[in-house]
């Protein structure tokens, strides 16, 4: 009890799994061992407990992980632990989380990102095999960054990377994940599409041949785009852009951007499609033209 | 009184002996056997005490015990290194004055200890369960040198009749050539695994904690880095070698099964648990198997966790069983030590620095963080 007291008191202003709320025992254990919790209780819990006083019943494991990568990122993130953001579908903590959430932990999925990858493979629209987990995106000891994802998740270190930059009106702090991981709490700034084109790097190929839809683009003033609609959407429903210039939406530096029709983890529509009246794609699309 | 413990006081400088107590001319029979658990008067004559005086001139109050015991084993040492003012306190709050930086060994517990000293800060006298990564023969020795069953007893870790150039009497003689060896002076011995750097000819059974913190205190205290293969583990220190003839899965280095699968999953990444031995902290690669760890984020803390190194710089550092835990225990959960690099005092928990939210999982990165800069 007493810890599930300061747990939240030691949070750093941003994100999670950075600085104090960077717990070594979340993730490690040192002998692979764990006689008794850090009470004296006995046994200690085999399923993820804040703070780290936990164990699971497999390994010992390479890095001194608790379990294997992906499987220990779900241990929390799995809709078990209400302190931590669900990320696997179906989600309930809230009805429709920003980032979106994986279909499967283990098999491939047509409706967005897949977990569980053990060799590197080419992604839609892509130039090089990239080997995907959630540590391809998100640093597990964290950045800094925006839910600390790493500037350059396909690990080509090529370039300098982008940084996603987003302001959030409430931070996470260890028991709020309702209120942190909602599109509601987010304005997105600038790098979005270039961190995500990491990854997708032809995509900016296919924009330039014509076959595929432009991102950072402006709405207003776009010649198949009307700000008008734009403006008038219903905002309970209205999909996200990239606002540059300042936070308010909608204003004038509105950009369409790959959020705009994706969930980042994935979404019940393929290719992790956005549906804005969660029917129909068209919807999304209706909002700017 | 006053005569008699005078007297007793010019006798025992008389029969110190350099170096630890409990061996050679300062082990003494008296003190802890009774060969017929029965004495009508001292050995000057008159009354003969139930407490401890000095060269066994009393008696236990119960008994007759095994092995012509004054009291049962952990009774017996108690008696001395329990709540007196004239031999080192070694379980739960210290009864004397504390060195600087406390007990180098820290504090004991009982089943029945209260907060802070519960039985799961540290090691338990009496304590029947199996050691975790219980595996003797990983050090050579017998599956069955210790029995569970019996209980924890002091000496299951120091030979009650000394062992000489042992460090604290720390056996079990099985282990041999490899028990952890000590030096006492102002100039360290790199070939023996611990130095206690107070000026030499220190007389062990001086009487009072003025004289015997610096001995025992954890600032006077480092460990050296000797490399060897006992049994089939790796290990840098001989007091590790000691932890492992109960402890014997969770050490050893990058060529030790039950810690690395550094042959299969491609070195750096291949430990499964911490390694205690053959590493270097902050060195890549085969040369030391440190790429995870960070000598200059070691070097620059203010305040440090012990490591075994010789070397000027620390560059031969590699972790040990009590850079993290204290041998006995402490008031931190298994005895850790969490000890932040810029602790603002340094005690037997550790120390948190300045401003830091005092809790577990700060002790945790605290402990972590001296080697490691991952998220700092």
């Amino acid at each position: 009890m007493t810890m599930a007291i300061l747990l939240p008191m030691c949070g750093e202003a941003g994100n999670w799994h950075r600085g104090e709320s960077l717990v070594c025992s979340d993730c490690h254990t040192m002998h692979g061992s764990q006689s008794h919790a850090w009470s004296g209780a006995s046994p200690v819990s085999v399923t993820p407990v804040p703070g780290g006083d936990w164990l699971t019943a497999t390994g010992p494991g390479s890095k001194l992980l608790k379990a294997a990568p992906d499987q220990l990122c779900i241990a929390c993130h799995d809709g078990s632990t209400s302190t931590a953001p669900d990320v696997v579908a179906p989600v309930g903590y809230v009805a429709d989380p920003a980032g979106g959430a994986f279909e499967s932990t283990s098999a491939p999925s047509a409706l967005g990102h897949d977990l569980g990858g053990t060799s590197p493979v080419v992604p839609p629209l892509g130039k090089a095999a990239v080997l995907l987990t959630c540590r391809s995106c998100h640093d597990p000891h964290g950045n800094g960054n925006f839910r600390n994802l790493r500037p350059n998740p396909s690990g080509s270190q090529l370039g300098a990377g982008a940084t996603v930059v987003v302001d959030e009106a409430v931070v996470a702090n260890g028991s709020n994940p309702a209120q942190v991981y909602v599109a509601s709490n987010l304005a997105y700034r600038s790098g979005t599409s270039a961190w995500c084109m990491d990854c997708h790097d032809a995509y900016p190929d296919a924009v330039a041949a014509g076959t595929k839809h432009p991102t950072d683009r402006r709405i207003e003033g776009a010649a198949q785009a009307s700000w008008a609609v734009w403006a008038a959407v219903d905002p309970t429903v209205r999909v996200r852009v990239e606002s540059p210039a300042d936070p308010q939406v909608p204003s004038a530096d509105d950009q369409v951007f790959c959020l705009s029709c994706h969930k980042a983890h994935g979404s019940p529509n393929a290719d992790a499609l956005i549906y804005a009246d969660r029917v129909t794609m068209d919807s999304t699309c209706a909002q700017c033209h | 009184m006053k005569k008699l413990m005078l007297a007793a006081a010019v006798t025992f400088a008389a029969s110190a002996y350099a170096g630890e107590w409990h061996t050679g001319t300062t082990n003494l029979c008296t003190d802890c056997h009774t060969m017929h658990f029965s004495m009508q008067h001292g050995f000057a004559g008159g009354a003969v005490g139930t407490t401890p005086a000095p060269n066994g001139d009393w008696m236990g109050a119960t008994g007759p015990n095994n092995f012509l015991l004054k009291l049962p084993a952990n009774e017996l040492c108690k008696t001395c290194h329990d709540g007196q003012t004239f031999a080192p306190d070694v379980v739960t709050a210290n009864f004397n004055a504390t060195p600087t930086q406390g007990r180098s060994a820290g504090a004991l517990n009982e089943a029945a200890s209260a907060t802070p000293y519960e039985s799961w800060k540290g090691h338990t006298l009496g304590s029947t369960t199996v050691p975790p990564g219980f595996a003797p023969a990983r050090v050579g020795l017998s599956t069955t040198w210790y029995d569970p069953a019996g209980g924890l007893e002091c000496i299951n870790c120091h030979t009650q009749h000394g062992m000489a150039g042992a460090y604290r009497n720390l056996g079990p003689r099985s282990l041999g050539a490899n028990v952890p060896t000590y030096v006492i002076s102002p100039t360290n011995d790199a070939t023996r695994d611990v130095w206690i750097n107070i000026p030499a000819g220190y007389l062990a059974n001086s009487g009072s904690a003025a004289t015997f913190n610096p001995y025992y205190d954890s600032a006077s205290v480092s460990y050296n880095r000797n490399d060897r293969t006992v049994g089939t583990t790796t290990t840098s220190n001989g007091l590790d070698a000691m932890c492992a003839t109960c402890h014997g899965n969770f050490h050893g280095g990058p060529t030790d099964t039950e810690i690395s699968n550094a042959q299969t999953l491609g070195g750096l990444d291949g430990f499964i648990r911490h390694p205690t031995s053959g590493i270097t902290i902050g060195a890549s690669g085969a040369a030391g198997y440190g790429g995870h760890s960070s000598l200059s984020r070691y070097t620059g803390a203010v305040t440090k966790v012990k490591v075994y190194s010789d070397a000027a710089g620390y560059t031969d550092a590699s972790p040990g069983c009590v850079s993290c835990h204290k041998a006995h225990g402490n008031q931190n959960p298994f005895g850790l030590v969490f000890l932040s690099r810029n602790a603002t005092s340094v005690g037997e928990e550790g120390g948190y620095a300045s401003g830091q939210t005092q809790n577990l999982m700060q002790g945790y990165r605290n402990l972590c963080g001296q080697c490691h800069s991952q998220g700092n």
